[in-house]
C-alpha cells in the first residue's frame, strides 16, 4: 500500500527498474546497514574503551538476564505512563472543546498552556517528588508531557471543521453544542490522532524522568543503576527496551486510529 | 532585497492572496506583530504567577511549597540574597551555555542534513524512516546511555541537547523542503537553474517557517536535555543544583531555581516566536502562525 503511495513521486527521471522497488525497501536496507555499522563500530571501538555494546552483545544480555528482570520494570513504567497519558489527554481534549465553545477562556488559558510546555519537567520533578509520594509524581510528569501537544492538535482539529457543514447544522436550528457534536468532533479526529501518537512516547519520557529521581522499580531506575554499575550492555539493552516500548505505543495509537477513525487516516493523505 | 529572494514564488503563485502580499507587509506591521508577541509573553507571566500562587494555597503544604513572593524574597530581599543570586547566576550560565551549544549544533546539523536529503534522494530514502522512528522516541529518556558513551563532560551535554533538537527539526525541514509547489521547481528548471540553486533560492526560503516552528518547539526540549545531562553526567549547572536542592531539602533554593529555569525557558520560547513572526511576515505572508 505504501509502495503505491510513494511510487509516483520517485519516478521523475529515474530508470525503469527503480520504479518497481517497493517503497519500504530503501528504508529497510538503510536500517540493516546501520545495524551492521553499529556492530562494526562496537567491535572496533569496544577493545579500548568499551562504551558501545554491539547488537549481538545486547541480545546475549537479554538472554542472560531473562524476562524476569525486564518485565516488572516495563510494567511499572507503562502503568505510570498510561495513567499520565490518560489524565493529560483527557484534560487537554476537554479544555480544547471548552476553548472552542467559549473563546474568552481561550485567550487567558492558552498562554498558560504554553507556559506548561516551557515548564522543564526536570525542574519541577524534584518539587513534585517532595510533594507526592509513590507513583503520583510520575503520573503528573507523564500527564504534563502530553498535555500541550494534545491540546494544540485537538484545537487545530476542531477548528478545521468544514464551514458548510457547520452552516447546515446552524440552518436547521442547531446551536454551537450541536455543531460540536455533529461536525467538529468528527472533523478533529485526523489532527487529534497526530497529537495522540506523539503523546504516547512523551508520556513514557515523563514517567522515566520521574523514575530517575527515585523509585523502587521502573525502566528509569534500572537504566540509572546499570549506568552507575558501568554495565554497558545492560544500559544499552534497557535503552533499547525503552525505545521499543515507545515505538510500540506509537504504533498502537496508529492502529487504534485505523480501527476507530479509518477515514482520518485517509483524510491526512 | 527581500523582493529578490521572493521573486521566484510570487509570479506563479496560484492564489491571489499571495500575489497581493508580494510587496510584503511594511516595517510598522512587523513591529506591531512583534509587540503583540512580547505583550503576550508578559500576560503569560502574570497569569502563571497567579496560578502558581493559587496552586500553592490549594495544595496547602507550607513546609514544602513556596509562593512567588517567597522566591522573590529569596532572590532579592533576604539577608543572603546577593549570595543566592550569585549561586543561581553561576549555575544558570553553565546551563544556558550547555543548552545553547547543543541547540545550535543540532539545528545546523539538521538543516545541512535536510539539504543533503533533498539533493540526494537515495540518502533520504535509506535513512529517513529511521529518522522518523527516532523522532518519536523519547531520546531524553536514554540520557544515562549517552552519558556512558560520551563521558562526563561538556560533550555529553551537547550531544543530548543536540539530538533532542536534531530529529524533529530534520523531519520538519525535510518535509517542508519537499512540499514546495512543483510549478516553482519547474520554473527554476525552465530557466536552467540546477538543483543546488533551486534549493537555495526557492526551497530554503519557503522552508523557513517550518525551521522556526521546529526551533521554537525544540528550545524548551534542549533545556530539559541539558539539565538532565548536567544531573546525570557532569554534576554542574542548574540541573544539578535543582536535583541537589531537592535531595537535601533546600526548599527555598529548589523553588527559586525551578522558577528561574522556567522563566528562562519561556523567554527563549518568546524570543524565537518573535523572530518567527518576522520571518513569517517576510517569507509566508499568506499564512499567520496558527499554533501558539
Amino acid at each position: 500500500m505504501t509502495a503505491v503511495a510513494t511510487a509516483p513521486d520517485s519516478d521523475r527521471d529515474e530508470p525503469r527498474i527503480k520504479r518497481e522497488l517497493p517503497g519500504w525497501l530503501p528504508g529497510l536496507l538503510g536500517t540493516v546497514a546501520i545495524v551492521i555499522a553499529w556492530q562494526l563500530i562496537a567491535v572496533l571501538w569496544g577493545g579500548e574503551k568499551h562504551v558501545v555494546a554491539s547488537p549481538t552483545e545486547i541480545l546475549q544480555t537479554y538472554q542472560k538476564d531473562g524476562w524476569g528482570l525486564y518485565w516488572p520494570n516495563i510494567w511499572q513504567t507503562v502503568k505510570e505512563a498510561a495513567q499520565g497519558w490518560f489524565w493529560g489527554n483527557l484534560l487537554a481534549i476537554v479544555l480544547a472543546i471548552v476553548f472552542v465553545q467559549v473563546p474568552v477562556i481561550e485567550r487567558g488559558l492558552l498562554r498558560l498552556a504554553v507556559a506548561s510546555y516551557c515548564l522543564p519537567i526536570i525542574a519541577i520533578a524534584p518539587v513534585l517528588v517532595i510533594l507526592y509520594r509513590g507513583d503520583t509524581s510520575k503520573i503528573i510528569l507523564a500527564a504534563l508531557s502530553v498535555f500541550f501537544t494534545t491540546l494544540i492538535s485537538m484545537l487545530v482539529g476542531l477548528r478545521a471543521a468544514d464551514p458548510a457543514s457547520l452552516d447546515l447544522v446552524h440552518a436547521y436550528g442547531g446551536g454551537s453544542w450541536m455543531q460540536m457534536r455533529k461536525v467538529r468532533l468528527q472533523a478533529s479526529m485526523p489532527s487529534l490522532f497526530v497529537g495522540l501518537r506523539i503523546a504516547a512516547p512523551a508520556a513514557l519520557l515523563g514517567a522515566i524522568v520521574g523514575e530517575y529521581l527515585g523509585a523502587d522499580r521502573g525502566l528509569g531506575v534500572v537504566m540509572i543503576a546499570s549506568q552507575s554499575a558501568i554495565n554497558v550492555p545492560r544500559t544499552w539493552g534497557i535503552a533499547l527496551v525503552a525505545t521499543a516500548v515507545a515505538g510500540a505505543a506509537y504504533g498502537l495509537t496508529a492502529l487504534v486510529e485505523r480501527l476507530v477513525a479509518p477515514w482520518a487516516v485517509k483524510d491526512r493523505q | 532585497m527581500t523582493m529578490a529572494t521572493t521573486t521566484p514564488d510570487a509570479p506563479i503563485a496560484s492564489t491571489p492572496t499571495t500575489v497581493v502580499a508580494f510587496n510584503g507587509p511594511d516595517t510598522w506591521t512587523i513591529v506591531k506583530r512583534v509587540a503583540r508577541v512580547l505583550l503576550g509573553g508578559l500576560i503569560s507571566f502574570a497569569i502563571a504567577m497567579l496560578v502558581w500562587w493559587i496552586l500553592v494555597k490549594l495544595v496547602d503544604k507550607p513546609r514544602q511549597t513556596r509562593t512567588p513572593g517567597d522566591v522573590f524574597a529569596y532572590l532579592f530581599t533576604d539577608k543572603g540574597a546577593a549570595a543566592n543570586r550569585q549561586e543561581m547566576l553561576e549555575s544558570g550560565k553553565i546551563t544556558l551555555r550547555d543548552a545553547a551549544l547543543g541547540f545550535f549544533a543540532g539545528t545546523v546539523a539538521a538543516v545541512i542534513t535536510s539539504c543533503i536529503f533533498v539533493l540526494k534522494r537515495g540518502v533520504e530514502q535509506a535513512t529517513m524512516p529511521l529518522a522518523m522512528a527516532l523522532r518519536t522516541v523519547p531520546l531524553v529518556a536514554i540520557t544515562p546511555l549517552i552519558a556512558l558513551i560520551f563521558g562526563r563532560d561538556l560533550l555529553a551535554v551537547t550531544v543530548i541537547a543536540g539530538i533532542v533538537t536534531f530529529f524533529p527539526t530534520l523531519v520538519n525541514v525535510t518535509l517542508s523542503l519537499r512540499s514546495v509547489p512543483s510549478e516553482q521547481i519547474d520554473l527554476m528548471r525552465a530557466y536552467g537553474a540546477n538543483d543546488r540553486v533551486t534549493l537555495l533560492k526557492v526551497q530554503f526560503p519557503s522552508s523557513l517557517p517550518a525551521l522556526f516552528a521546529s526551533m521554537r518547539i525544540a528550545a524548551p526540549l534542549a533545556l530539559i536535555g541539558a539539565m538532565l545531562a548536567e544531573w546525570l553526567a557532569t554534576g554542574k549547572g542548574m540541573g544539578y543544583l535543582i536535583l541537589q536542592s531537592g535531595a537535601t531539602f533546600k526548599i527555598d533554593r529548589l523553588w527559586a531555581a525551578t522558577f528561574l529555569v522556567t522563566f528562562a525557558s519561556v523567554i527563549l520560547y518568546t524570543i524565537i516566536s518573535a523572530v518567527e513572526t518576522v520571518v513569517l511576515a517576510r517569507y509566508a505572508p499568506g499564512k499567520s502562525r496558527k499554533v501558539l
